[in-house]
């Protein structure tokens, strides 16, 4: 490949991976927004929809890994509670409930990140695009 | 058409290596009225993320509740319970159930969560965990 080439794919690659993880963030941070998200909350005092969670869901940012794997993005939250809206937790009353968000949102944009990456890979002049799945990470450092 | 919840109860329930330590009645998809924290294995569907569609790639979640003894903190008891179920399903070699015309592997792990001393506990109840996602892989007789 010549480095023109090259550079055009490279720039497509990043702006791939740009593209995904804002869509990521805004489609993640989408279904937490006040008035969107989950009924119960794992809370202990008196339940109040600030957007908290949404205002503190963030992009990891792009960095670049290696050639064979491309770069990568994430969508990362600090909020303690994040954890057990995706996973689950019981309620005083024993009661179970849940909120995925995180993981339901890349299910969500996956079928338009694969479209993504094939639109920018023809505009660099390479036929195949890489494979999506492996650009989206997610996770929770907590 | 197959349970998956059902047959990993059911499976759970047959090993005396867990129901030693938590009793039969104590592995079940939902924790009992006045339940307090003790010992305990739920098993539910890991809801609401099945990214290939849930027949194709049900997720399992299941939870292993321990409280504090004299001896070890709630966390270490509730990994050493997490431990024996996960021992049971995934270490022993794949856990194959027949159907029609295939088989089900129970469990297939896809990741865990264990807790240091203050982590993995419910913000309301209290309550300890830990805890494992695992997948299933359904085969046809074909390609068995």
């Amino acid at each position: 490949m010549s480095s023109d080439v090259v550079t055009r794919v490279n720039g497509a690659s990043v702006s791939l991976v740009e593209n995904v993880g804002h869509r990521l963030l805004s489609e993640t941070r989408s279904r937490v927004a006040p008035g969107v998200g989950p009924g119960p909350h794992p809370h202990v005092t008196q339940h109040v929809d600030t957007g908290w969670l949404r205002d503190h869901i963030f992009l990891t940012g792009v960095v670049h890994e290696s050639r064979r794997h491309g770069v990568v993005n994430g969508v990362v939250t600090d909020v303690e509670y994040a954890k057990y809206l995706e996973i689950g937790w019981h309620s005083s009353k024993g009661n179970f409930f849940k909120y995925p968000f995180m993981l339901p949102a890349v299910s969500a944009i996956r079928q338009w990140a694969i479209q993504e990456a094939a639109r920018l890979f023809r505009l660099a002049g390479k036929r195949r695009a890489p494979n999506v799945g492996g650009l989206l990470s997610i996770d929770s450092p907590k | 058409m197959f349970d998956v919840l059902e047959a990993l109860t059911a499976y759970l329930k047959t090993q005396s290596s867990v129901t030693d330590d938590v009793g039969v009645a104590n592995i079940a998809g939902r924790v009992p009225v006045g339940y307090n924290g003790a010992k305990f294995v739920l098993i539910i569907m890991d809801g609401g993320m099945f990214g290939e569609g849930p027949l194709q790639k049900p997720r399992v979640q299941i939870r292993c509740y321990a409280p504090a003894t004299n001896s070890a903190p709630a966390a270490r008891n509730a990994r050493l319970l997490w431990a024996k179920v996960h021992d049971v399903l995934h270490r022993v070699g794949p856990v194959q159930v027949a159907i029609t015309g295939g088989s089900v592997t129970l469990a297939k792990s896809w990741c865990s969560m264990l807790p240091q001393e203050g982590s993995n506990v419910e913000p309301e109840t209290g309550w300890t965990f830990c805890m494992g996602v695992y997948t299933q892989v359904w085969t046809d007789r074909l390609s068995a």
